[in-house]
C-alpha cells in the first residue's frame, strides 16, 4: 500500500521559498505512487493567486502546480486562511475546507509534512 | 526527514530521537531537505554519521545553499526519500 502524504503548508510564499519547495516535494514524491494531499493554510493559498508578483521562487511554482494538477493530486485551501482572500481569478483547481475537514483529511493521511 | 534551518529545534529533537536509536540498534537513515540541508554542517550530525546514521541529502537543496558533496552522506533526489518512506518501520518527519 503507497503511503498518504499530506503536505501542510503554511509558511508566506512571499517571504519564504518553503512554500515553493514544498510544492516541488509534493510533485516529485507523486511520482513515485505516493498518495499526496496538499492543504494550504495561512498565508500560504496566495501561491495559487493569479497577480502574485512578489512569490519567492515563482518559477518553481509554476513548473510544478501544473504537473500537481495534471496528476489530480488534490489541493486543499483553508476557508480560514488570511490568504484564501487572494484566490478570486486563480487559473488552479483548488477545493475550499473548513478546520473539521481539515482535521479529517491530516487524520487519514500516514504522514503530515508541515512546510 | 528533517526540512527545518539548523537552528530550529526541530534538530535538536531529531538528533535526540536519532541518538536514543542507534544506541538501541535502530538502523536510522536521516534525509535533509529545503533548508534542512544546511543541518549537514551541523557537528552533532556528523558525529551520528561516524556511529551508524545513514544521511541522505536533497541534491536540489544542497544545490540551492550552495553545500558540497562529501563522502559522509548521500546526494539524491527525491526518489531516495520516496523509497525511504515506504521502507522503513517508522517515518519521522520534521518540518
Amino acid at each position: 500500500m503507497s503511503p498518504k502524504i499530506i503536505f501542510l503548508i503554511r509558511s508566506n510564499p512571499c517571504e519564504s521559498p518553503r512554500p515553493a519547495e514544498a510544492i516541488r516535494i509534493a510533485a516529485g514524491l507523486g511520482v513515485n505512487n505516493n498518495t499526496i494531499k496538499i492543504i494550504l493554510s495561512g498565508d500560504a493559498p496566495r501561491l495559487l493567486s493569479a497577480d502574485e508578483e512578489e512569490i519567492i521562487d515563482l518559477d518553481i511554482i509554476e513548473k510544478f502546480l501544473p504537473i500537481i494538477e495534471e496528476w489530480n493530486i488534490p489541493v486543499y485551501v483553508d476557508k480560514m486562511s488570511s490568504g484564501h482572500v487572494h484566490l478570486k481569478d486563480s487559473n488552479y483547481k483548488f477545493r475550499e475546507l473548513d478546520t473539521d475537514e481539515i482535521s479529517e483529511t491530516i487524520a487519514g493521511g500516514h504522514y503530515t509534512f508541515v512546510f | 526527514m528533517l526540512s527545518t534551518a539548523p537552528d530550529n529545534k526541530n534538530l535538536d529533537t531529531a538528533l535526540g530521537i536519532i541518538y536514543a536509536a542507534i544506541k538501541s540498534n535502530i538502523s536510522v537513515y536521516l534525509y535533509l531537505v529545503d533548508e534542512g540541508a544546511a543541518c549537514i554542517n551541523d557537528n552533532r550530525v556528523i558525529e551520528l554519521s561516524k556511529i551508524g546514521l545513514r544521511l541522505y541529502v536533497c541534491a536540489y537543496g544542497a544545490q540551492k545553499k550552495r553545500i558540497e558533496p562529501s563522502d559522509i552522506a548521500s546526494f539524491g533526489g527525491l526518489s531516495n526519500l520516496s523509497e525511504l518512506i515506504k521502507v522503513c518501520d517508522r517515518f519521522i518527519p520534521f518540518g
